[in-house]
């Protein structure tokens, strides 16, 4: 089960940001109706093609769909190269917490942090790189499972102990009525389903590619559907314990008027700077504190590494030396970050761009089941050998007209009131943050650019 | 709390804790019934 960054630092944020209750209908339908489905693709297309993102659409789908495992795998790498900041950010309050400044104005440490143009984050965001690239590089990534069998957990029982400290603080209950209450006219806001989609896209995992590369070492008999179901409910499970653990804290420490202020303001540093008021407010807290992001920043590295591997694959596949593969991605990720870690407008830039690009990667991969021929698929690949739990022929239905629809929906709805309504000035200018232009330039660039290599990108992915 | 928020937070920790509490156990039980099988 997957406990990391996408629970604890994005979704408390997100959901707050976008309502609360309202958010949480179609988050949860957007992990029924596409997540899992697609988590269930990603499985098997890996399994079946035993091949990294490109070579998997090149031998399942036809060597002309090479550029769209391209894709998928940029957008993970895009996402990378802000992941590692965050992760950088995850180191950073460890160190605090070991050493006992974590205490004191929050609110003032982050912002005196992230963003601030200081070089810290920057220097963090290469520690953390640099921590995945030894232990690539060193082989030592089977230290880094065993490990985490024992910190994911912890970091679960971790937030279970903290969820329950929040709702027994005076004012919680509050907290907690945001968080449930379905305010139903916000449903009318395409923002709120764009989001959830998109976080339960980047929190599970779907359409990022590496679900797909981890099942090229899936053993046959290992089952997919079950695990699909259990990584996507498990991860939705460890979102709320966060959610429960930072909102009602939110509510508790402030007057309301303030803490809906906090809660509609998106910031970024909702956990980082609410995680630790929850903990001083705790017995031992220094300790739980410091446990808690230890557990937090393996978690996060092991993302890391998952997705450094993913880029060092991908390189590979075009003739490169591991070694070689490993320093280019790794210089690449540290490059890229850069502005990241250096400028919040950038980084939540990158955030929106490659989040709602994980629904453009999420179509290409059903896609890949319907060029192949979709109860075929189900049948051959998913519901084939090692399969205890079968899936039935809804699935069909789901990835052939529920998927489709959500996609063109959602980027259809944002893209007409962007501009008819509520950007008409500014909705192509790609150098506004979350604008339509900013999306359809930087998908288009890489779009583009695997299109005109996609020849070589499928004979490099088959060799 | 007011009771659409109860009722709204009963479901949903149903449907995701429970879901997962749920698909845990069959993952349980099917592990089991291979070893037993051999």
């Amino acid at each position: 089960m997957a406990v990391g960054t996408g629970n604890i630092w994005r979704f408390p944020r997100v959901a707050a940001a976008n309502g609360g209750g309202a958010f949480l209908i179609p988050w949860i339908l957007a992990l029924f109706l596409w997540s899992i489905p697609l988590l269930m693709v990603e499985f098997a297309l890996g399994k079946t093609a035993r091949k990294g993102t490109i070579g998997a659409f090149a031998r399942v789908v036809g060597a002309r769909y090479a550029w769209m495992g391209g894709f998928v795998g940029f957008c993970t790498l895009a996402i990378l190269f802000y992941y590692s900041v965050v992760s950088g950010w995850c180191l950073r309050y460890l160190v605090l917490a070991v050493s006992g400044r974590l205490g004191g104005d929050s609110e003032a440490l982050w912002a005196a942090w992230a963003g601030s143009g200081s070089l810290g984050p920057v220097l963090f965001h290469g520690l953390a790189l640099g921590m995945g690239v030894a232990v690539i590089h060193r082989g030592v990534v089977r230290g880094i499972e065993r490990a985490n069998r024992l910190l994911i957990p912890a970091l679960f029982l971790l937030l279970v102990v903290a969820a329950g400290r929040a709702v027994t603080l005076e004012g919680a209950g509050r907290g907690l009525e945001f968080l449930f209450t379905p305010n139903l006219a916000r449903l009318g806001d395409y923002r709120v389903w764009l989001e959830a989609l998109t976080q339960s896209a980047w929190s599970t995992g779907a359409g990022w590619g590496l679900i797909l590369t981890y099942a090229c070492y899936m053993r046959e008999r290992e089952d997919i559907v079950l695990n699909s179901v259990m990584a996507g409910l498990g991860n939705n499970s460890a979102s709320l314990l966060a959610g429960i653990a930072i909102v009602p804290t939110v509510f508790a420490f402030l007057p309301d008027e303030q803490a809906l202020e906090v809660m509609g303001s998106g910031n970024n540093g909702l956990a980082f700077i609410w995680i630790p008021r929850l903990f001083s407010a705790m017995p031992a807290g220094g300790f739980f504190g410091a446990v808690f992001f230890l557990a937090l920043s393996v978690a996060a590295l092991s993302s890391l590494i998952a997705m450094l591997e993913l880029g060092v694959r991908l390189f590979m596949d075009t003739g490169l030396s591991r070694g070689r593969s490993l320093a280019f991605v790794g210089t690449m990720a540290f490059l890229f970050g850069i502005p990241s870690a250096l400028w919040m407008p950038f980084f939540e830039n990158q955030d929106w761009v490659w989040g709602v690009g994980l629904m453009v990667s999420g179509v290409f991969v059903a896609f890949a089941a319907l060029r192949h021929g979709v109860d075929r698929f189900r049948r051959e690949c998913i519901n084939g050998s090692g399969s205890d739990v079968q899936v039935g022929a809804w699935f069909n239905g789901v990835l052939a007209v529920v998927i489709p629809l959500e996609f063109a929906a959602m980027l259809g709805w944002w893209f007409f009131l962007s501009i008819t309504s509520f950007d008409r000035e500014g909705w192509w200018n790609p150098f506004h943050v979350t604008s339509v232009g900013t999306c359809l330039l930087q998908w288009g660039l890489v779009m583009g650019l695997l299109a005109v290599f996609n020849a070589r990108l499928a004979r490099w992915s088959q060799a | 709390m007011s009771t659409g928020a109860a009722v709204m937070m009963a479901v949903i920790l149903t449907l995701v804790w429970g879901g997962f509490a749920a698909a845990v156990m069959v993952a349980i039980v099917r592990e089991n019934r291979k070893k037993r099988g051999g």
